[in-house]
């Protein structure tokens, strides 16, 4: 009983951290249509910039964490502004291939000044709390909750501000949001910040497991991919859903069957979906 | 005014590959290594190409493909010690067959959903290659023997120039034969479901089973390229056939100009140098190329061979 309940958190915190990513790509996907491959990165530098401030630097965590995030969201909106604005009347596939060469870029530039892995303490520490017979780390919690808070902030933000009103207004038709006087422009910087700052925190959360190295990104940018689609493309909830069942898949088939199994997990379980329901779990089905 | 017989741009071709088979002789070892390999990669960009960039799908199978081809074609080549010829069509064949059965499978997704399938379908690949030992080897891979050519009486190749020229043979047969099918009906049917589906629709040609048949000659091109590789570096290892592969597969494609299957030769040849050069630089290579993607995307919309060919009118490629 305690592996299941340990197996089910620690599945769900890892859960936690693709679900964050998917909303980071679910939310500049609904405003701006660009698939954000550039996610993965945000996520490498809240780890790089989190390992460097607590690790190298020995600034209080809180701080660094906050600035971290900052900093990604900042940079997320730089580069909106420095490389897609110049593209948003080009094709689509530019706009992607535009996130692909900023990945190369970031990858590299981090490569060159931290090649090797390194470890990342958990914000949350090392404690853990005992529930019964089974022991559950303090920082997988902490993700959790952390989850719930983005995700109750972001159905609030959505239907109840008028900044949410002016998200879904962009889904809907950018032309009619210029022709209403919006600032897209502003928009999907603004967007694009706020994936970056969710990415940044996911890597932050996931530091400790997924230790910081210039590839840190690849596995949560898929995943967290794979758990968008799963979902359903452009949908929250589906973001949510998808997130965690990509990270409970890696925990329950990693402790039941095998750890290396576990790792593909994931994508067997995207395989399984789309080839029985093409649309997602909450996709709708003209979308993708 | 007439036609002449043979067209300039295949005199070019031919000249230029005319100079590929005499160069050679003042090489050294490691560069005619490197020009193998990058023959290599010229042939998955043309396959990769041939879904991406002809037919819009954003199917991404290079190394899935690329994959099967080492496991299936080069491996039973070398367990049951096969004359190359016969081990690069198992690769062609294990390619043509799974290309149709995925294919079939994955057709009707649409765009990302595509993307993320095909990408899932690289790593859970990669996870049977690392753990069915009995048949794959392993994490530690297999070793491939020099290769023997039927066609030359079972003598065996061992040496650097032997491999180059087998290498030049197959590209230059993997050139002719897509030169050859993009002037057919069938790539005439891609070109307008890349343009749009309805309209292809409405033009009589069958969406699904066109997609269906691009993978699979992809897959067929893909696992040729997939027999053959191991035969030119001696042994497989899993841990090639993975995401990075496929994002120097992409960029390729993408700098070359998608639908250019010369453009993707000459970057796959330009990149695969240049990949090798700054292998020793930590991270520099990745800055490099990423640099030349964005510059590509921002300003050279047709890739870099789709501008020079906008310019020299002689260049273009036959776009029916």
């Amino acid at each position: 009983m305690s592996d299941a309940v340990q197996t089910a958190v620690s599945g769900l915190a890892l859960g936690s951290v693709y679900a964050l990513m998917a909303l980071g790509l679910t939310i500049v996907y609904r405003s701006t249509t660009v698939v954000n491959f550039m996610q993965g990165q945000s996520l490498l530098l809240g780890g790089v910039l989190a390992f460097v401030g607590v690790v190298s630097w020995g600034l209080p965590y809180l701080f660094v964490a906050a600035v971290a995030i900052f900093l990604v969201f900042c940079l997320g909106m730089a580069i909106s502004k420095v490389v897609f604005e110049p593209l948003l009347k080009a094709p689509h596939l530019s706009q992607v291939f535009a996130t692909f060469a900023i990945v190369f870029i970031i990858t590299g530039i981090v490569r060159y000044f931290l090649p090797d892995e390194r470890g990342l303490p958990p914000l949350a520490g090392t404690s853990v709390i005992r529930l019964g017979d089974a022991s559950i780390r303090a920082q997988d919690v902490l993700t959790i909750v952390l989850l719930a808070v983005v995700a109750v902030g972001f159905a609030y933000l959505f239907h109840r501000t008028h900044l949410g009103r002016l998200l879904r207004a962009s889904t809907e038709s950018i032309r009619g949001c210029e022709m209403s006087g919006i600032n897209v422009r502003r928009l999907f910087a603004v967007m694009w910040g706020v994936g970056g700052a969710l990415g940044a925190l996911a890597g932050i959360l996931a530091g400790p497991v997924l230790l910081v190295s210039p590839e840190m990104g690849t596995q949560p940018l898929l995943l967290g991919f794979a758990a968008m689609t799963l979902g359903g493309f452009g949908s929250f909830p589906g973001a949510i859903v998808g997130g965690l069942l990509v990270g409970l898949a890696h925990t329950v088939t990693g402790f039941y069957v095998s750890s290396r199994l576990g790792e593909v997990a994931g994508f067997i379980l995207i395989l399984l979906v789309l080839l029985l329901r093409p649309q997602g779990l909450f996709g709708t089905e003209d979308v993708a | 005014m007439r036609r002449p017989a043979i067209s300039r741009s295949t005199l070019v071709v031919g000249g230029l590959v005319l100079v590929a088979a005499i160069v050679p002789q003042g090489l050294n070892d490691y560069t005619l290594f490197l020009a193998a390999t990058v023959f290599t990669y010229a042939m998955i960009a043309m396959g990769l190409n041939l879904v991406l960039g002809w037919t819009g799908q954003f199917a991404f199978i290079d190394v899935a493909f690329f994959g099967i081809g080492s496991y299936v074609g080069a491996r039973i080549g070398s367990v049951l010690e096969l004359p190359l010829e016969l081990a690069l069509l198992v690769g062609i064949a294990a390619g043509l067959v799974v290309g149709l059965g995925f294919g079939a499978l994955v057709s009707r997704l649409r765009r990302y959903y595509l993307s993320i399938v095909t990408i899932a379908f690289m790593f859970v690949l990669v996870y049977v290659y690392e753990n069915a030992t009995s048949l794959t080897g392993g994490l530690a891979g297999f070793t491939v023997p020099d290769p023997q050519l039927l066609v030359l009486g079972g003598l065996e190749i061992s040496g650097e120039y032997g491999l180059y020229y087998i290498g030049l043979t197959l590209l230059v047969a993997t050139y002719a034969f897509v030169t050859w099918l993009g002037r057919t009906q069938l790539a005439r049917g891609w070109r307008t479901l890349r343009m749009s589906e309805d309209v292809a629709a409405s033009l009589g040609v069958d969406v699904y089973r066109s997609k269906v048949i691009a993978i699979a000659v992809a897959g067929g091109i893909l696992g040729l390229a997939g027999a053959w590789f191991p035969y030119v570096t001696g042994s497989v290892f899993p841990s090639s056939y993975g995401f990075p592969q496929l994002l120097f597969d992409f960029l390729v494609v993408v700098v070359g100009g998608l639908g250019s299957m010369r453009g993707a030769v000459i970057a796959a040849i330009a990149l695969g140098v240049v990949n090798e050069k700054l292998r020793g630089l930590i991270g520099v290579s990745e800055i490099a190329f990423g640099v030349v993607l964005l510059a590509c995307v921002m300003f050279l919309r047709r890739g870099v061979y789709g501008e020079l060919a906008a310019r020299v009118p002689e260049m273009r490629e036959k776009v029916i």
